[in-house]
């Protein structure tokens, strides 16, 4: 085992949604809204019927392999060669993901909070900071994760102050387009809420095997309600002109001012953000080093967290010139790419792993 | 780089040098007088405090040897040397069993041999050496001058018991048997320092402390190997599961209610002689901000002290950073008012921001080092100076801005609210670096240091235990006695330590309630 350490079903739950959120809550409206218009606010909520799937698909592979990670079962349900190059393929997709993430992530910092400060003096750091917390194991995830998390959403809340602005007629009409372009919308969403499939690498490491699910599946809901929310507030405020916006929610934050005193929020929740981002990170750059370490059977999954973060970072850069780059990326390839590896490759191992139960119980 | 930290009991004890003094010590006494006397006298020349008085008991040769000012010499003359010289009351065809009946003291022992005899004497126990025997009596009759038992100065209160721990252990034991009379409370005494040969008493409940926590600290203190033991501090050192960090993995009281009160959570106290500082242990991170009388006041004015010194752990530990940080990158931050106010008071400034923030913070370290060490009177007139100084000259002149002295200042202020004065310790150090990721990477560094402290901090463990529990490993009832303390009738189960012990505290439905009646209330 490479992992020795066990964490509680909250402290997953803690984990997996900033890392569904934390990157995804800076495009969230501006992409969703050119395809869904006035009823993107619905779109998390189509996307999240992935989410609660992936969840229950994660949760019966586990019950078939319950000390395994999906690196590690997909080896024993399509073989060892098919498995293991699915494997290393699922990998090089969550060092591209994430890569692009923290390029995100730094993007948002350079152009926003420290405009003279070079991109990449962010990413080596937050990186670093990653891989310190990474090294820990999960356990040391976990505990980061639970402090980091209750300060990322609890930031949330500073959004209520803007109640006094919204205009509620933003959303009217309700489905003029028809339910399409809010499936399409959904579309978008679901490429975030197949993130969920990371829980997968947490199941094996709960101290309370049988919550696992129910857990996901909250944490599931707790996304959804934010991305709503998020969606909510972004569509009544300035209504469907956010998708000319690069970072819609950021917008909105720098719009709340209560007294004259209350302002300047946008600060707070930057460095808050951070915190969320550094849980997502963090446990991304685990799981690239311990499926890495698990698929070439090494005795300590450690070494490898330094050469991932720096691999992270060349992905990060690579054939993103801009963020516009970066934009166009996350809507139209990255959806499907996410849908194929996160979302069918789960499916068709669970189907592999039931059809070659029933067969073995047959043949017996 | 891999750094692998070896536990400290994997660090193989090498043997204790047996040094010259105690090699040969120990083999039984001398049946002759003569010979023993010998061997004291040449083992204790030159030391003038060691008094030796010959006598005889009926016709026998007998001796007497203590340290002058550890024994309490009025009671030898008058219960051991009044008795033995008065012929009429030995019976010398029955030596032995005679003396155990003239002699009235509680605390006689026999001893055999010359280690035992070394060990008494060093303790205050005058030992009697009677020719012919080979045993020797130590008579308990130590007295030294102690401090008697005062005001505890670095934990003061308002509400709650006045007595604090003094220097001498065995004052130290009794308060807390006092306070906890239940016999599953153990004091197991253990022995460190080969010259000061200290000696340390681990006190625990038997039940609620967990087995294995209690065998590991005893083999921590038992793998020192040092020449003295001054104070708690020392032991600290040896027994730490991160010896690098600068965070406290153990705390240290002088309260004994504080002490009882960790005992019955089923926490290991170690108290050593020569100082009024025990030691307990696991301890976590939300264990350094309680403080007694959290306990004694209502729960209402506790939680709301308990925020506040969360509250200024981060002042304290961010503000000087984040003033950097906001006044170099982010004054769009500021509203607009306060800004030009800044801005103005900045004006003839020389230096940059982080500049200014860390030669003031370090002129505030010195000033408080400076009033600590010094003697009083001159303390004071050190601090008047230091604050005129730099409050008011360097403002006015121009050195200094008015808003970094106030920041400066209520940081200090914001340290001290903190009841745990080590862990304000290591916040002094960590605030220096912080300032400085402040002023490369402003806000975003800030939260990087946030982010590597907690990582630290997430590393930790004191004893098995993790030092961000309960609230970061989420265990039931985290909050109850954490950022938040709880009526105390809610507070029916121990914060879970290492180990399975039961941590049934109380029983349930305490609460009080009227309309039931007092009958009914504890079922």
């Amino acid at each position: 085992m490479l992992e020795k350490g066990r964490i509680s079903t909250l402290q997953m739950e803690f984990i997996i949604v900033p890392a569904v959120l934390a990157t995804s809550i800076l495009s969230i409206p501006a992409i969703t809204g050119r395809l869904a218009r006035h009823d993107m606010w619905m779109t998390p909520i189509i996307g999240s019927i992935t989410g609660f799937l992936i969840v229950f698909i994660i949760w019966k592979l586990h019950q078939f392999y319950p000390k395994m990670t999906p690196v590690q079962y997909m080896e024993e349900i399509i073989g060892k060669i098919a498995g293991r190059a699915f494997g290393f393929s699922l990998i090089l997709v969550f060092l591209h993901r994430t890569g692009i993430s923290v390029r995100d992530y730094s993007d948002f910092l350079t152009s926003n909070v420290m405009l003279h400060t070079p991109e990449l003096v962010f990413t080596i750091s937050m990186i670093f900071v990653c891989a310190l917390a990474a090294r820990g194991g999960i356990e040391v995830i976990a505990r980061t994760a639970v402090i980091c998390t209750a300060l990322f959403m609890g930031t949330a809340i500073v959004l209520l102050l803007l109640i006094k602005d919204i205009d509620i007629t933003y959303m009217l009409p309700i489905f003029e387009n028809g339910v399409l372009p809010v499936l399409k919308g959904g579309f978008i969403n679901h490429s975030w809420f197949t993130d969920f499939f990371f829980l997968g690498f947490i199941f094996p490491f709960l101290n309370n095997q049988e919550k696992g699910l129910k857990a996901g599946m909250r944490s599931s809901f707790v996304v959804m309600f934010i991305f709503v929310y998020l969606n909510f507030f972004v569509l009544t405020l300035i209504g469907i002109s956010c998708i000319n916006q690069f970072y819609p929610v950021y917008a909105i934050v720098r719009a709340i001012s209560v007294f004259e005193f209350f302002e300047n929020f946008e600060v707070l929740v930057t460095a808050s953000w951070v915190l969320g981002n550094f849980v997502k990170f963090s446990f991304f750059l685990y799981v690239i080093s311990l499926s890495l370490g698990q698929l070439f059977r090494l005795s300590d999954f450690r070494i490898l967290v330094f050469p991932m973060g720096l691999l992270l970072m060349f992905f990060g850069y690579w054939d993103l010139p801009n963020l516009v780059a970066s934009r166009k990326y996350l809507a139209q390839i990255h959806p499907f790419v996410m849908t194929f590896f996160q979302f069918l490759l789960p499916l068709f191992l669970l189907m592999i792993a039931i059809f070659r139960k029933k067969w073995r119980e047959k043949r017996r | 780089m891999i750094q692998i930290r070896r536990s400290p009991l994997k660090k193989t004890a090498k043997k204790k040098p047996e040094d010259k003094q105690t090699s040969s010590e120990d083999i039984p006494l001398s049946k002759q007088l003569n010979e023993s006397l010998d061997f004291f006298k040449s083992l204790y020349k030159d030391s003038s405090d060691v008094m030796f008085r010959s006598f005889l008991i009926g016709d026998r040769d007998a001796s007497i040897i203590y340290i002058e000012g550890l024994s309490d010499v009025e009671k030898l003359d008058e219960f051991v040397l009044n008795k033995l010289m008065n012929k009429n009351e030995i019976d010398m065809t029955n030596l032995v069993s005679s003396l155990k009946n003239s002699l009235p003291i509680s605390n006689l022992r026999n001893i055999t041999t010359y280690k035992q005899c070394i060990e008494d004497i060093a303790n205050g126990n005058p030992v009697l050496l009677i020719d012919g025997y080979e045993a020797a009596y130590s008579l308990g009759l130590v007295k030294f001058e102690k401090r008697a038992i005062e005001e505890p100065a670095a934990e003061s209160g308002i509400r709650g018991p006045r007595e604090g721990f003094t220097e001498s252990l065995g004052v130290n034991t009794a308060l807390v048997r006092r306070i906890i009379k239940d016999p599953a409370l153990k004091m197991k005494p253990l022995h460190v320092g080969t010259y000061t040969k200290t000696k340390v008493v681990v006190s625990y409940i038997e039940g609620l402390v967990d087995s294995t926590l209690l065998e590991e600290i005893e083999n921590r203190i038992n793998r020192i190997e040092i020449d003295g033991i001054l104070e708690s501090g020392y032991i600290e050192e040896f027994i730490e599961d991160h010896p690098y960090s600068p965070f406290p993995q153990v705390l240290y009281s002088e309260r004994p209610d504080v002490v009882s009160a960790n005992l019955l959570e089923g926490r290991t106290i170690i108290m050593i002689d020569g100082t009024p500082f025990a030691l307990i242990a696991p301890v976590s991170f939300f264990s350094l901000f309680q403080s007694q009388e959290d306990y004694y006041e209502r729960f209402w004015i506790g939680t709301f002290i308990r925020m506040l010194r969360f509250l200024f752990l981060a002042v304290s530990l961010f503000l000087p950073s984040i003033y950097v940080a906001i006044t170099t990158f982010h004054q769009e931050m500021i509203p607009t008012d306060l800004l030009l106010s800044i801005a103005s008071s900045r004006e003839g400034v020389p230096f940059p921001a982080i500049v200014e923030a860390i030669m003031m913070e370090f002129a505030f370290e010195a000033l408080r080092e400076a009033g600590v060490r010094l003697p009083k009177q001159i303390g004071s007139a050190v601090s008047i100076v230091g604050a005129l100084v730099i409050g008011q000259a360097a403002v006015e002149a121009g050195i200094v801005s008015a808003p970094m002295v106030i920041v400066v200042s209520i940081t200090g202020i914001a340290s001290f609210l903190i009841p745990r004065y080590s862990i304000g310790l290591a916040i002094r150090l960590l605030r220096f670096p912080i300032i400085i990721l402040a002023g490369f990477l402003g806000l975003i560094g800030v939260m990087l240091a946030f982010i590597i402290l907690l990582i630290h901090l997430a590393n930790l463990k004191s004893f098995g235990l993790p030092y961000l529990s309960p609230i970061s490993t989420t265990q039931k009832n985290a909050l109850r006695d954490t950022i938040i303390r709880s009526p105390l009738w809610k507070m029916d189960v121990r914060p879970q330590l290492t180990g399975n012990v039961d941590l049934t505290r109380q029983g349930s439905h305490l609460k009080p309630n009227v309309d039931q009646g007092p009958g009914e209330g504890g079922s």
